[in-house]
């Protein structure tokens, strides 16, 4: 039995301890055992040349967010939903322009919070590349996605005067690029058991297993697929699966009042452009049902042309510029990683042609 | 800081390596103290000062109260400590819902009125240390015990940071005479420190978070009903989210300290093995309930003014026991639910000899069984986020929903169920024994296989250092 002593009220209390025999032995065992489990794990994700993988977790936007506060006030912001994370290439936008954005875009969501948020900053007067992905930019204000940015948001205040966000960020950051051993949720157990047991997903079930290693997010807010992914066809059906789950919830509510959103854009698009800033609206490929979806549910000339014909801003449609028009979505909402590049550059060129201004 | 996050590792080698350093034992207080302050401040630096206004407020009334001589300025020293460390909980917790309802009350009413946005900020964990330290006072004013003579030893057993956010809520008995003697972890102590420290740490970021919260997730955050067996498995995956997630930061707690050579009570028991919801108070949030029952409950008049009494003092205790968990009226209807509970078991055990009752085989464990599926069902009103929501599970669960979603994949549903039949199946078989126990039965080789296990898990699941369901209250 465990050495038990008496917890009454003014006894002195001291837990019990159970009389484990070689506890330095299990001690050391444990530490050893653990960290050869670990090599193995490293060992196996290095000679599969497994790229350093962040999980989207606000608080990697909310560091892209501090970082345009220090950043130069003409500085180039892209911000929207995935499409422009999969999409624009920061590194292939600054090889062609020698100005490296900054990507604020966030999954599943409007961009509106975060043009707010720049608007309100008096310091900014930068280039803001506004994605617009109807089923998210202009969906009802109760629609779930609203909630996402919300959320970063609300980290962007707490965080900011955090000492554990601004010391566990760096440690995080060097041991993520030390150790591909560590990058969940590629090598979390309950993945790899997922894979193992390969039970049949119900039908419509969120959200469809997809296996490690198909596409990287990086701390930059940048995402790619791997090169393999999207040539399996089997799992960007997968993923197609996945979009048919969404679009079928956005019709339960409906779409955005238009009249107040656009009032809130023009507001707010006005107050960066009087500071001598500009946005301009991109309206990203998208491809197969996703794209007959939106193209039912949220008719370019209502939503998209509407709101650049309101805000007064340049709008960019892929349908209205031949070199970008027949770009293909393999699962129908995002580029794979090459056409991805070269999209970024001929976005640029678009760009140029309008007399965007690049550089600073 | 959180204990699933690299700061923390960082910090807690740091803190461990001078703890063990041949320094003066009142050098080893400062620097824990200081180390305490560093902890609540990664959060959130500005809500350290008021952790001090709670220190330098109930130091000195307590001292206070135990010079006076006259029960009207004891009455109103400890009137000055309740209003001071319940005015700032009520301000930064309540503040909000308290505007919401007045406002909404008077609209109700016919006048137009909006009330200017507070954007409150909740400091973490003040429910906690506002409880720990109000026992202190109260047992002074009731003279249970002399105040403490050292400021150190009090702003430490204030502040100590292994249990400071979530509990246990520790007892001025149980911590400050620690502080008196060094204290240093002996080998055998950091060692079982350690392990609890990892199991507490496999409970909520592997169990909790890796695998239930994607339930829970699914099923109430879904957009509309969902199907019966959906709703089902979300709330009872909730049921065993938030014990994995409380009890292991728990776990964690204790296992911090013992590291350090303190030992923290128990804070958790087995709950879902429980035979009765009396029994389950008794082996759910321990440290809470038995506040509860010592500051609330019994000075209320506790069972001895009559039946009547009885109840109205069960049902207050648990109502209040019920929004001290969260700013939401759901947390006044949950914790309503469970003084019912106890109220009818009460009337019960009034008709049934429940003794003769429980010697019949299977009866224990079919109560266990039922007990957990009543508890289950409060949770509803904790983890939906609004009444809509609340209502929709409900219906949902009882197979009034109109096309209802299907959202838990096959293999959460396989994990979910894997999960609740092995935590019910431990609860049974541990239920009045403590973890010490089983160690103690355990061969050597099997505890090793065991901690190399959860510690491998539990470092390649990772995560974002998730909060703790119970940071927020």
């Amino acid at each position: 039995m465990h050495s038990s002593t008496s917890n009454s009220k003014r006894q002195l209390y001291v837990r019990p301890l159970p009389v484990i025999k070689g506890y330095k032995k299990i001690l050391a065992l444990t530490v050893v055992w653990t960290a050869i489990g670990i090599g193995g794990v490293e060992y196996y994700a290095r000679a599969n040349s497994f790229p350093v993988m962040f999980e989207i977790s606000p608080d990697l936007w909310v560091t892209q967010w501090y970082k345009t506060e220090r950043g130069p006030e003409d500085q180039t912001v892209i911000i929207g939903a995935s499409r422009c994370k999969f999409g624009l290439v920061m590194d292939t936008w600054e090889q062609a322009t020698e100005v490296r954005p900054t990507m604020l875009a966030w999954p599943g969501s409007p961009p509106h919070p975060t043009l707010h948020l720049l608007a309100e900053r008096d310091d900014f007067r930068g280039l803001v590349i506004c994605g617009i992905a109807p089923s998210f930019s202009f969906s009802h204000a109760a629609a779930p996605q609203h909630l996402y940015l919300k959320k970063n948001i609300e980290e962007m205040k707490v965080l900011r005067y955090s000492l554990s966000y601004h010391l566990g960020t760096p440690v995080r950051r060097f041991l993520k690029h030390q150790i591909r051993a560590l990058n969940p949720p590629a090598f979390a157990p309950a993945h790899v058991l997922r894979e193992i047991v390969g039970l049949q997903d119900r039908h419509g079930t969120l959200p469809p297993f997809l296996p490690i290693y198909w596409m990287n997010h990086q701390e930059n807010l940048q995402s790619v697929y791997l090169d393999f992914s999207a040539k399996d066809e089997e799992l960007m059906n997968r993923v197609k699966a996945l979009w048919s789950r969404i679009i079928e919830e956005q019709t339960v509510f409906g779409v955005a009042d238009m009249d107040s959103l656009l009032a809130a854009y023009v507001q707010d698009v006005q107050r960066i452009r009087q500071r001598g800033g500009q946005v301009v609206f991109i309206r990203h490929p998208s491809s197969g049902d996703f794209r007959e979806f939106e193209e039912k549910y949220y008719p370019r000339e209502k939503f998209f042309d509407r709101l650049c014909a309101e805000t007064n801003c340049l709008g960019i449609h892929f349908e209205d510029y031949p070199e970008i028009a027949d770009f293909e979505c393999p699962e129908w909402s995002h580029l794979n990683s090459e056409d991805a590049r070269s999209y970024t550059r001929r976005i640029i060129q678009i760009l140029s042609s309008h007399q965007v201004k690049l550089k600073p | 800081m959180l204990f699933n996050s690299l700061a923390f590792v960082v910090f807690f080698a740091i803190v461990l390596a001078i703890h063990n350093l041949p320094l003066k034992w009142k050098v080893k207080k400062i620097h824990l103290l200081v180390a305490s302050y560093v902890f609540y401040a990664a959060w959130n630096p500005p809500f350290v000062i008021l952790l001090w206004i709670s220190t330098v407020v109930d130091w000195f009334a307590a001292r206070a109260m135990s010079r006076a001589q006259q029960l009207g300025k004891r009455r109103l020293l400890l009137c000055f400590s309740l209003l001071a460390n319940l005015g700032m909980l009520s301000y930064f917790k309540y503040g909000k819902l308290l505007t919401e309802t007045f406002v909404q009350i008077i609209n109700q009413v016919g006048i137009e009125y909006t009330a200017p946005t507070l954007d409150i900020i909740l400091p973490v964990g003040i429910s906690f240390y506002t409880f720990q330290t109000l026992s202190y006072t109260i047992d002074v004013y009731l003279k249970r015990s002399q105040p403490e003579s050292s400021f150190l030893d009090f702003a430490l057993f204030v502040t100590f940071f292994p249990q400071l956010v979530a509990g246990p809520i520790v007892r001025p008995h149980q911590l400050i005479p620690q502080f008196k003697t060094p204290r240093k972890a002996t080998g055998q102590q950091f060692a079982w420190g350690l392990f609890l420290f990892s199991w507490g740490l496999f409970q909520k970021s592997v169990i909790a978070d890796g695998i239930l919260s994607i339930v829970t997730g699914d099923t109430f955050n879904a957009m509309r009903h969902v199907a019966v067996l959906d709703a089902w498995l979300g709330v009872l995956a909730f049921s065993a989210q938030i014990f994995f997630d409380f009890a292991g930061y728990s776990m964690c707690a204790i296992g911090i300290a013992l590291c350090l050579g303190f030992s923290i009570p128990n804070n958790f028991k087995s709950p879902y093995a429980a035979v009765g919801f009396s029994d389950f108070w008794k082996r759910w949030h321990i440290s809470l309930s038995e506040w509860l029952r010592d500051y609330l409950y019994i000075p209320l008049g506790g069972n001895r003014k009559g039946r009547r009494r009885t109840y109205i003092n069960l049902m207050l205790t648990m109502l209040l026991g019920g929004l001290w968990h969260g700013a939401s009226w759901r947390f006044l209807i949950w914790g309503g639910v469970h003084g019912l509970y106890l109220v009818t078991e009460r009337l019960l055990k009034k008709v049934v000899d429940t003794e003769k009752l429980m010697a019949r085989p299977l009866v224990p464990f079919l109560g266990a069984i039922a007990t957990f599926f009543c508890v289950s069902l409060t949770w509803v009103f904790f983890a939906a986020k609004d009444w809509e929501k609340c209502q929709q599970m409900f219906e949902s669960l009882f197979g009034l929903a109109e096309e209802p979603l299907l959202v838990v994949t096959s293999f959460h549903i396989f994990m979910t169920i894997l999960i609740l039949v092995a935590m019910l199946i431990c609860h049974w078989k541990v239920r009045d024994i403590e973890i010490e126990d089983v160690a103690d039965k355990t061969p050597s080789w099997l505890f090793t296989a065991f901690w190399v296990t959860i510690l491998f898990v539990t470092i390649m699941t990772g995560g974002s250092a998730s909060a703790f369901i119970y940071f927020q209250f």
